[in-house]
């Protein structure tokens, strides 16, 4: 078994066990390129670790747990977590550790070290894993260069490299991963060089920047960029960038820093340097006989070979839309929106300071207007302005508001990085109790509903339909609480279009306040100490921002929801008037008519018939929320079988177990009919109906993963919760007795 | 989607490539359990077993007809947790009459040509299991009931 190979002794024909990646490095270096020193551990190696450590096997049942197309791409980020968890808890077999250190040894390197992924699969011309498997800079010591290589090892099994493998339709089973372990060299410049630019086959293009390449590579640095003339290597033209930062060495891993003035004024290349780097590019074109993609840097005066592939041939399908988020299957970007810790720091700022007030302002401004006081002309007007309002504000949410929840991947992440956690979820203990807009609405029902628990008199009062001075209170109070949060219940339903309902509901939870059955909210995070201590000392700022960020990305994906409902409750408020005054025009209604069909109708551009009512459909003017979830019929009964379900499988989402009737959710209805103890069983659970949640058992979803806001939610009332059940309100019916096993992710419905 | 038709094309799956089930059957003061060659009805609602009359087996069925098997096509491997689908049969076994038991030898002897001598012989009696519910499992975890609409009642 060849488990550890010099780079400059593979040979070409090595290429299954050390990667395309590693076997050109190696022929660089033979051929006399300048290439930093290193080794690889091969993919036997790879092999050995997850078999002698029964990783392949565990591996294999995650991997095939759920159908991966089936899978969302929040559930195959819970997948690739774990994964990557049970590579960080693994040890290292002692043959193995004892082979690998031996070699790192004779690297006769003492300095801080490169540890890149080399997947034999990666860099051919037909696929591209760049920026899917991972890479790390500046790894110092024999423990951590260790780490690191389990971390390239479980990149294999990275979301963004499993949903590419799969669209590949190559197989994961027989994927494996080898690791170059390389001296770092820390240029003063560097980059990339494309032999042939990606924009004209007689040009080639250049980009750099000061400092590591890595800000280039995770596109966080703009690159000055160069574009130069194959054939007689003049330049043509050079688009300078806007230089601010540069990447550099830290004390571990790498950083990053404001450029000195002088950096900024000037170009990270002379043109005598762009011509020698274009040099270099057509020269291992003709060496590799193949337009060639090649990483440098520049070191003391010496320009090196960092490594050098083939441009890929292959492009990812592109969609025409501008909005890739309205996409049929929203996998491929929401995989593409990882963020940098600095980029999400900005957009926390964005969201948290212009995008929530915004909305929130919007619709303050619209609740101002006086509906009742404006004409027909007038309202049609409005709809159509509140309607673009809610647009405008969709496309935000999903530009702006969506990749910021990559902050509390990219914590969590981090968290199990410094603490090799067996539950790789723990991190989420300490992002809970932030004071989410939800919670708070929920809280304040709860003060609602005390009142009505600690007065036998005045729920008397209300069941009679009696009007007292205590009633009076109540309902002064109840309208405060529908002021305050009364935009915030499930799809087209308002609380302040249904105040019974919402009386209804508080009566029950008086009842379960006696009882004390009721779910109380988490209220401390904990271990947040052993957190921090983790990391050094240098890193215990670094380590405290990201937990912070952790949290406001936590409680602001939650709370987006909220504001755009504020929003939309206006755009429904204004089609309530709209539809008042067409009903007593003689206009009969139907549930469902699209908001243009209303503003004709203001206007007058299509007339009611005077012999018999017209009848008018009014529908949910939000798109996201006309989904209809209205479950698909099982065909139960067929050539005298009759099926039906035992066990589903899910994902455990809330860890606990809960056993209850059923309370299927398909429309608002069902949410308010809901009791306490009951199990909520619905297509997703969207912040605007979380209101219930203190009454439930336990949660089942549809939709999957671990941080969504079913499972969130659950987490913070410490309720039973399993997500991603396929045809869940499909299976189950209201009433039947379940039992949602969270621990393993499980329903199970009763026999009888 | 759950369906029965994805159910029963499952079933017939596992069914045509396992030659042999675990059966279970009572007697007063407990359970036994054997191993048995059988064969599927292409309705799939009956199955069929051999068994010499002085078994075990043969007499608890003739105490108590309630049986259930299992039939699985794991691999004795780590794979198995998600690949294998493991099948239980909860029924009513019952002796084949004489004017049934050309056709129920014909479906034995169709999947076991090679048991012919044991299946001819005097004291084997031919089986049948009228099926009442098959519990799937598939996944690990992941479990169906397929229940038979108005069973054979054979109670006692």
């Amino acid at each position: 078994m060849t488990l550890v190979i010099p780079l400059a002794q593979i040979d070409g024909s090595q290429g299954h066990l050390v990667g395309g990646k590693a076997v050109n490095l190696s022929r660089l270096t033979n051929a006399g390129h300048a290439v930093p020193r290193g080794l690889c551990i091969t993919t036997e190696a790879y092999l050995e670790f997850t078999r002698e450590t029964g990783l392949a096997n565990r591996i294999d049942l995650e991997y095939n747990r759920l159908n991966l197309d089936e899978m969302r791409w929040e559930e195959i980020w819970d997948m690739a977590l774990r994964i990557r968890n049970m590579f960080l808890t693994a040890p290292f077999p002692n043959s193995l550790y004892e082979n690998i250190v031996q070699s790192i040894s004779t690297l006769d390197c003492s300095g801080p070290v490169a540890v890149r992924s080399s997947s034999p699969q990666e860099d051919s011309s037909e696929s591209s894993f760049a920026g899917l498997h991972e890479s790390f800079l500046n790894i110092q010591g024999l423990d951590d260069i260790l780490k690191h290589v389990k971390l390239v090892w479980a990149s294999l099994w990275s979301d963004g490299a499993v949903l590419y493998r799969n669209e590949l339709e190559m197989s994961p089973r027989d994927s494996a991963m080898a690791v170059i372990v390389q001296e770092l060299v820390e240029g003063e410049v560097s980059g990339l060089v494309f032999s042939r630019s990606p924009n004209s086959q007689s040009h080639i293009m250049i980009e750099a920047v000061y400092g590591l390449n890595e800000g280039l590579v995770d596109g966080i640095i703009m690159p000055d960029r160069w574009t130069i003339d194959h054939a007689s290597r003049s330049i043509i033209s050079h688009d300078s960038a806007d230089r601010t930062h540069c990447i550099t060495k830290a004390e571990s891993g790498t950083q990053s820093i404001p450029l000195t003035a002088k950096k900024i004024a000037s170009a990270p290349l002379t043109d005598d340097e762009v011509l020698r780097v274009a040099e270099l590019g057509v020269c291992l074109e003709d060496e590799f006989g193949a337009p060639q993609d090649v990483e440098w840097t520049v070191c003391d005066g010496q320009l090196m070979v960092l490594q050098t592939r083939p441009i890929t041939t292959i492009t990812r399908h592109q969609d025409s839309t501008d909005k890739p988020w309205s996409k049929t299957d929203k996998r491929p970007w929401y995989l593409s929106l990882k963020r940098s810790f600095d980029n999400l720091k900005t957009l926390r700022d964005k969201v948290e300071n212009t995008i929530l007030p915004g909305m929130e302002k919007d619709a303050l401004a619209m609740d101002a207007i006086g509906l009742s006081g404006l004409s027909k002309e007038e309202l049609a007007k409005e709809i159509k302005y509140r309607k673009e309002r809610h647009a405008h504000w969709n496309d935000v949410y999903w530009q702006d508001c969506i990749p910021l929840a990559h902050g509390v991947r990219l914590f969590g992440q981090l968290y199990n990085d410094a603490l090799s956690p067996e539950d790789p979820y723990e991190f989420i203990h300490l992002l809970g109790g932030t004071g989410m807009a939800a919670v708070e609405r929920n809280q304040s029902l709860i003060v609602l509903a005390s009142k009505l628990q600690e007065s036998p008199s005045l729920r008397m009062a209300i069941e009679a339909a009696e009007t007292t001075d205590e009633t009076d209170l109540f309902y002064s109070e109840l309208r405060t609480f529908v002021d305050d949060y009364g935009d915030q219940t499930f799809k087209a339903v308002r609380f302040f279009q249904d105040q019974d309902s919402l009386v209804n509901m508080l009566m029950e939870m008086a009842l379960n306040l006696k009882n004390q059955v009721w779910n109380e909210p988490l209220k401390t995070a904990h271990g947040e100490d052993e957190f921090i201590n983790a990391f050094p000392v240098a890193k215990q700022d670094m380590a405290r921002e990201l937990l912070d960020l952790g949290r406001a990305s936590y409680r602001l994906r939650d709370d987006d929801n909220i504001y755009i409902a504020k929003v939309d409750a206006q755009v429904r408020k204004a089609i309530g008037e709209a539809r008042k005054r067409l009903i007593s025009e003689g206009v009969k209604l139907k549930p469902t008519v699209s908001v243009d069909e209303v503003v004709a109708h203001l206007n007058h551009a299509v007339k009611p018939s005077t012999d018999a009512p017209q009848e008018l459909l009014i529908d949910e003017p939000i798109e996201a929320q006309t989904k209809s979830i209205i479950p698909r019929k099982l065909n139960t009964c067929e050539l005298g079988f009759v099926l039906r379900a035992r066990q589903l499988l899910g994902q455990p989402a809330g860890p606990g177990i809960a056993t209850g009737p059923a309370r299927v959710i398909t429309s608002s209805d069902d949410l308010f009919k809901l009791k306490s103890g009951e199990i909520l069983v619905c297509d997703s659970i969207e912040p605007t109906m979380t209101f219930v949640v203190s009454l439930v058992g336990g949660i089942v979803e549809r939709r999957g993963g671990m941080l969504i806001h079913g499972a969130i939610i659950a987490r913070e009332y410490g309720i039973p919760c399993v997500t991603g059940v396929a045809d869940v309100t499909s299976l189950v019916s209201t009433g039947e007795l379940i039992t949602v096993d969270g621990y393993l992710g499980i329903v199970t419905l009763a026999e009888n | 989607m759950k369906s029965i038709a994805k159910y029963r094309s499952l079933l017939n799956e596992v069914f045509s490539s396992q030659n042999f089930a675990s059966m279970a059957t009572l007697h007063k003061d407990g359970i036994h359990s054997c191993l048995v060659a059988f064969s599927v009805s292409e309705d799939m609602k009956t199955i069929f077993l051999c068994t010499p009359r002085t078994t075990r087996k043969y007499a608890n069925m003739l105490e108590n007809p309630t049986v259930s098997m299992l039939i699985h096509n794991s691999s004795n491997q780590a794979a198995d947790l998600k690949n294998a689908v493991a099948v239980t049969v909860a029924g009513k076994a019952q002796e084949v009459s004489k004017e049934d038991r050309q056709s129920a030898r014909q479906s034995f002897l169709k999947k076991h040509p090679y048991m012919k001598d044991f299946v001819m012989a005097k004291n084997t009696a031919l089986i049948t299991v009228y099926v009442t519910r098959y519990d799937i499992v598939t996944h690990f975890q992941d479990v169906s009931i397929l229940d038979i609409q108005n069973p054979l009642d054979l109670t006692p």
